[in-house]
């Protein structure tokens, strides 16, 4: 009996539950990528990417096709949006895969708050998606530009600012949860990358794109985007969002230091390049006279990787001159970064409010309202530590060995 | 209805015990009086072998005495029979004269095996065993005499249980064949073999081995009282007292080991188990049995302890594979897709495009025609067996790919899956892993990773619910017994091995006591240079 009475239970747990959240791969469509950008009749203009899966096995079975497809639809919130893609679109969409969040210009200088909330809510999406400020066309435009490798627009641009970010620092590496912290907190501001298309948007989204060797269109990393809480209000370079992330968490990046940083020889333009292979940075701010000094604190480990200077670098003379030319190039382009940001901008995006909060509590508090006031005011000290510790598997460049006249 | 809650309840024991050697006799109508009068005797017998073309009841004459040999001339060896009975008997026709049956043994056939039948029941049996009866006229008991049966299949490899490095000899049919593979391997006084007659119809041979002094008395006794309990019709296999003797009946888990090495048998009494051989069958049983028994292959013990340890652990996880890859499959492709990484995820779906069944049927569709085809395998004239090999290849891995019935990536998850289900060194356990994955494909379909998860559960509680002759059969595991670790998951170097593992309650625990780690001399080699 009390078997029976388990059997049954069992059987129920079995057949009664189950099976409610069970799609088969077959019946979803994998979303990659977002769009949003004005809508022309509501508010926004929402497009999605969706893979399409079966361009990606051996057994073309659909013939030749587009690896992607788009589909965009207009309404006033984005989840909705989300729900009504099937008025175009065969499948049931997933979001779990989904890699890229672009925002179009007009968007994001109107602020974001309100579809980033979705997004943060909705338990589909993954946090760890990158949000990208697309410059120059629509952010609709952006997902539509094939490349022949990546064959997916979203997951090249994903991998892209991937690679950017870990070889060169070119890409401040925002994620929504970052995104959101910074929104979050009083003393710090947030940033997102940009990307441009370089080429003719509508050249992009032909597969004959991908034809040639040197594509006619091309997505690009195009430095980063300042927000003051979550209204874009201007952009930095591409290089002086390395400077930025420098302060960041940079891990590796690669630079051309004058051989001589001396003002009056400009004509001898000879460089080395110089790659960082580790760093360590600490922001401070250190509190004298009843005004925050902003402190950045950088140690790390670099290596020559080529070099057009003649000195000898057998000798250990040359090391210490050449560190300290690395030491005061680096500190002097994070310097004028700062000062750029501090100037044209005037809000914090490095965190220094952070810092102040955690380092000086009681005195961060009296300024946390206006804390971007005070940081635009501020000075700023870069100490650079950087240690040349390798010059590849050379001592003395062959070049200074060259007999000369 | 009976018979399968009966299988489920305990069994009381409600049998009024079963029936002696004499009631079963007498249920077959055959008299116990043996009389002194040879030709009622030999009467008898003609009239209970009666259709029966090799029984030979052959007038002869020992030391004066009128006397009948009598056997059955296809159990017993032909040359045996002429030189030690026949040509003694007939050498002395007048020889000198004895007053038993012993003496006359010692008289005329000394160094032959041999019985005193002291009834009649003890005759026929001695008749149906192959031995050659001597009636001698004015006795009241009969002689038996032990000669070799006829030519049995000769001793081979496995075809089990195969090795690359390691004795090659094999168990065959024959019981006392395999119990001298034993001893030949355990020269000790202390190896006993206990025998016992079972099977009301078979009066199957059946041989308890266990070393004295190492296996614990308690066991003993339990395992001695399972097998006097035995009262079934006939046994052809170990495998039909291995359903007596297991401690439940209703689990997917064999709780007792069987193999057909020789070796294997010796390893294991020498950690105090006990052996039970039954004639007829080449696969031997050994009792209790633990989970961990099924990933230890003798050849663990012949290859270098950190490669064995090694396949150990890949043994190890190709039961978890073998028992959960399509399980995982299904549960991810149908549940959790964001577990997959992109690109798996995009390659997956661009495989599963155009397939038109869910995946839990594209799943169970394959594992069955594998099953299938495997059974076809084992059961088919090996003539044939090529051809089994040849359509089965084609039809499951290409055919039904290209014609979009099943998906790439099934046919490789099916496929790793088959192939992992083989490691295991005994059958037996591989087609629980076999059942067991069916479960679970069912569970992951319904639940996802739940119904993995929940499987797993449900598995472990039944794993540890298990004994094995009273000894817990995940030990030592799950009850964790540190001391015993050093050849479950990994092997220690045999010299480090020194104690029998106490989950067995060895008589003498302890294996060697020296240390033996070898090591180089400390002396240079040809003297100082």
């Amino acid at each position: 009996m009390k078997l029976k009475m388990a059997l049954s239970i069992l059987g129920c747990v079995i057949i009664l539950t189950g099976c409610w959240d069970r799609i088969e791969l077959n019946d979803v469509s994998i979303v990659t990528g977002l769009a949003v950008d004005e809508g022309e009749n509501s508010k926004y203009r929402l497009t999605i990417e969706v893979v399409n899966a079966s361009q990606f096995s051996k057994n073309q079975m659909g013939g030749e096709a587009a690896p992607a497809l788009t589909f965009t639809l207009e309404g006033n919130t984005i989840s909705e949006l989300l729900h009504k893609m099937n008025i175009g679109i065969t499948r049931r969409l997933i979001f779990s895969h989904t890699r890229v969040l672009y925002i179009s210009e007009g968007i994001a200088k109107e602020g974001i708050i309100e579809f980033i909330d979705f997004l943060d809510r909705s338990g589909q999406f993954r946090n760890d998606f990158n949000i990208m400020i697309t410059k120059g066309e629509k952010a609709e435009a952006f997902v539509k530009v094939t490349y022949p490798i990546q064959k997916v627009p979203s997951l090249k641009v994903h991998k892209q600012t991937q690679s950017f970010n870990r070889e060169w620092g070119g890409d401040p590496g925002v994620r929504l949860t970052d995104f959101i912290s910074a929104l979050t907190s009083k003393g710090r501001n947030p940033v997102s990358a940009t990307l441009v298309i370089k080429g003719d948007p509508k050249k992009g989204e032909k597969s004959e794109n991908n034809m040639k060797t040197s594509v006619d269109t091309l997505v690009e990393m195009d430095g980063m985007a300042i927000f003051k809480d979550d209204r874009l209000i201007g952009y930095l370079t591409v290089d002086e969002t390395r400077n930025y992330f420098w302060t960041q968490k940079l891990k590796t990046t690669s630079m051309s230091v004058p051989c001589s940083d001396d003002e009056k020889k400009p004509e001898d333009e000879k460089y080395m390049a110089v790659t960082v292979t580790e760093t360590h940075n600490k922001l401070k701010v250190d509190f004298t006279n009843g005004k925050p000094v902003l402190k950045v604190k950088i140690n790390g480990e670099t290596r020559i990787e080529a070099t057009q200077c003649l000195n000898d670098l057998t000798k250990i003379d040359t090391y210490k001159d050449f560190e300290e030319k690395i030491n005061r190039y680096v500190a002097k382009d994070i310097q004028e970064t700062i000062k750029k940001v501090q100037t044209e901008f005037g809000v914090d995006i490095f965190g220094f409010g952070d810092a102040f909060n955690r380092q000086h509590h009681k005195e961060y508090k009296k300024v946390e309202n206006n804390w971007d006031e005070v940081f635009a005011q501020a000075e700023v000290e870069v100490d650079i530590n950087l240690h040349l510790r390798r010059s590849g598997v050379r001592g003395k460049t062959f070049i200074s060995e060259i007999p000369r006249e | 209805m009976s018979i399968f809650s009966s299988l489920f309840t305990r069994k009381k024991n409600k049998n009024k015990g079963k029936p002696t050697e004499e009631e079963l006799f007498k249920q077959q109508d055959i008299p116990k009086q043996y009389y002194s009068q040879v030709e009622k005797n030999k009467k008898l017998l003609e009239e209970l072998f009666k259709g029966t073309f090799d029984f030979k009841c052959e007038p002869i004459k020992i030391g004066g005495h009128k006397a009948y040999l009598t056997y059955l001339s296809t159990m017993t060896d032909k040359n045996e029979l002429s030189n030690r009975v026949i040509q003694v008997a007939t050498n002395h026709p007048t020889g000198i004269s004895f007053n038993n049956m012993i003496e006359m043994r010692e008289l005329y056939f000394p160094s032959v095996d041999f019985k005193v039948a002291e009834n009649f029941h003890r005759v026929v049996w001695a008749v149906l065993n192959g031995e050659a009866l001597i009636m001698v006229d004015g006795f009241n008991e009969a002689l038996s005499l032990g000669i070799g049966l006829p030519e049995q299949r000769a001793i081979s490899e496995p075809s089990t249980q195969t090795i690359i490095r390691g004795p090659k000899d094999g168990f065959v049919e024959g019981l006392p064949v395999n119990i001298l593979l034993v001893r030949k391997r355990l020269k000790n006084p202390r190896l006993k073999f206990e025998i016992y007659q079972m099977g009301r119809d078979s009066k199957t041979n059946v041989a308890l081995g266990y070393i004295n002094d190492i296996a614990n008395e308690d066991l003993l006794k339990e395992v001695r009282e399972r097998l006097n309990k035995i009262d079934v019709g006939a046994l052809l296999d170990s495998g039909n007292v291995e359903e007596f003797i297991v401690d439940k009946t209703i689990t997917p888990f064999p709780l007792v080991y069987n193999t057909e090495r020789p070796d294997s048998i010796c390893g294991h009494l020498l950690e105090g188990k006990m052996a039970i051989f039954v004639d007829g069958s080449p696969f031997v049983l050994t009792v209790p049995t633990l989970f961990v028994d099924f990933f230890q292959a003798s050849e663990d013990y012949y290859q270098p302890f950190i490669m064995s340890s090694f396949v150990r652990l890949v043994r190890y996880s190709s039961f978890m594979i073998a028992l959960l890859f399509p399980s995982l499959y299904v549960a991810i492709s149908t549940f959790h897709h964001e577990l997959m990484p992109t690109q798996l995820l995009i390659s997956v779906q661009a495989q599963r495009e155009g397939v038109p069944f869910p995946a839990v049927i594209e799943i169970i569709i394959m594992e069955l025609s594998f099953e299938v085809l495997r059974e076809a395998g084992v059961r088919m004239p090996r003539v044939v067996g090529q051809t089994v090999s040849i359509v089965g290849a084609l039809v499951i891995g290409q055919a039904a790919v290209e014609a979009g019935l099943v998906s790439n990536v099934l046919v490789i998850v099916v496929a790793f899956t088959a192939i992992a289900s083989f490691v295991s060194p005994i059958y037996s356990f591989s087609i629980a892993t076999r059942l067991l994955r069916f479960v679970v494909i069912f569970s992951a379909a319904f639940m996802g990773l739940y119904g993995v998860l929940l499987f797993l559960i449900i598995m472990v509680i039944h794993l540890v619910s298990l004994r094995s002759f009273g000894i817990p059969y995940l030990a030592p595991v799950a009850p964790f017994q540190p001391r015993n670790q050093d050849d479950v998951f990994v092997r220690v170097p045999i010299w480090l091995n020194k104690n029998r593992p106490s989950y067995l309650y060895p008589k003498s625990p302890v294996r060697s006591e020296e240390n033996n780690q070898p090591s180089p001399p400390d002396q240079p080699v040809g003297g100082q240079k």
